[in-house]
């Protein structure tokens, strides 16, 4: 199972990464740096149908997280890949914009190691072990 | 009317309705739980419409769980008809059902569930779902503040 994380910084990524394999979870997390490489690798067809969930961070370089929310929500294939959005932003106007975008999640990121790993923890028994996933969009 | 409601439960079968309650609680995890045994009343709660029309509107559930076979007016038209409002849309919903049919999963995503939960039989497994559904959406998951409220604190 694949999990697309779009976040800028490294750091994040690694600890994501660190977290879930700390819970074992099976999965192959593949990371992208801008909002542009994400809708381009999500546009092409092969690697969309593989990819079962995406993180995505709020404040990204080049397009930021809602519009590649939005064009992901606005996709009649991509729309059904459930999106949490993983930010450090608590502001009001992300999180309820994000959902009007139509996130299916808002995770902030805590600011502490112990904390982080542990809503990478939340973020992986929840969503890889609890909910049902749609398939890959190729089954659609 | 106290209408600060943490969950919207919306399930026709008495006994997960009490068994969901009663985790949720002990768990701590929610207090206000309102109940809604058919779509209708569903739905007639979340737009303060019929026999809610007293409820304050602006004060949106943190969730809702959503069974979809429901008498009345089945579950997947309660999801639609709260998704595509604009007043109600960002409330998360959380699909909780019995059904393992593909059709209802991507649907059910489709029209914006924020996620599709499958109901276990078993009891034990039943209390754990439900725990760990009330776990990560209102300890992980931050739910949209209402409108009024993010103006009030300057965003």
């Amino acid at each position: 199972m694949k999990i697309l994380m779009v976040d800028d910084n490294p750091a994040d990524i690694d600890l994501v990464n660190e977290g879930l394999r700390r819970c074992g979870a099976k999965v192959e997390l593949c990371a992208i740096h801008d909002g542009i490489e994400a809708v381009e690798l999500l546009r092409g067809l092969e690697t969309a149908s593989l990819v079962r969930l995406i993180l995505l961070d709020v404040n990204l370089p080049k397009v930021n997280g809602q519009a590649v929310l939005r064009q992901i929500k606005n996709d009649p294939i991509l729309r059904r890949v459930p999106v949490v959005m993983f930010s450090t932003s608590r502001a009001a106007r992300d999180i309820r914009g994000s959902y009007e975008s139509g996130a299916n999640s808002y995770v902030v990121k805590p600011g502490g190691l112990k904390d982080f790993l542990s809503a990478v923890r939340s973020l992986s028994s929840y969503w890889l072990e609890c909910a049902i996933l749609p398939a890959g969009s190729e089954h659609g | 009317m106290n209408s600060e409601y943490d969950i919207l439960l919306v399930e026709d079968s008495e006994e997960d309705r009490e068994l969901a309650t009663h985790v949720l609680r002990k768990e701590k995890l929610a207090n206000q739980i309102f109940t809604a045994r058919d779509g209708e009343e569903a739905l007639d709660f979340v737009f303060c419409t019929g026999p809610f029309s007293e409820r304050r509107c602006d004060q949106l559930p943190k969730l809702i769980l959503l069974d979809l076979k429901l008498p009345k007016v089945d579950g997947i038209e309660v999801l639609r008809k709260i998704k595509s409002d604009p007043r109600t849309k960002v409330i998360p919903v959380v699909i909780m059902t019995s059904s393992r049919e593909e059709r209802d999963l991507v649907n059910g995503y489709h029209l914006g569930a924020n996620s599709y939960i499958q109901k276990p039989v078993d009891f034990q497994q039943f209390r754990e779902v439900v725990k760990q559904v009330g776990l990560y959406w209102l300890v992980t998951n931050q739910a949209p503040v209402s409108e009024e409220h993010a103006a009030a604190s300057g965003a």
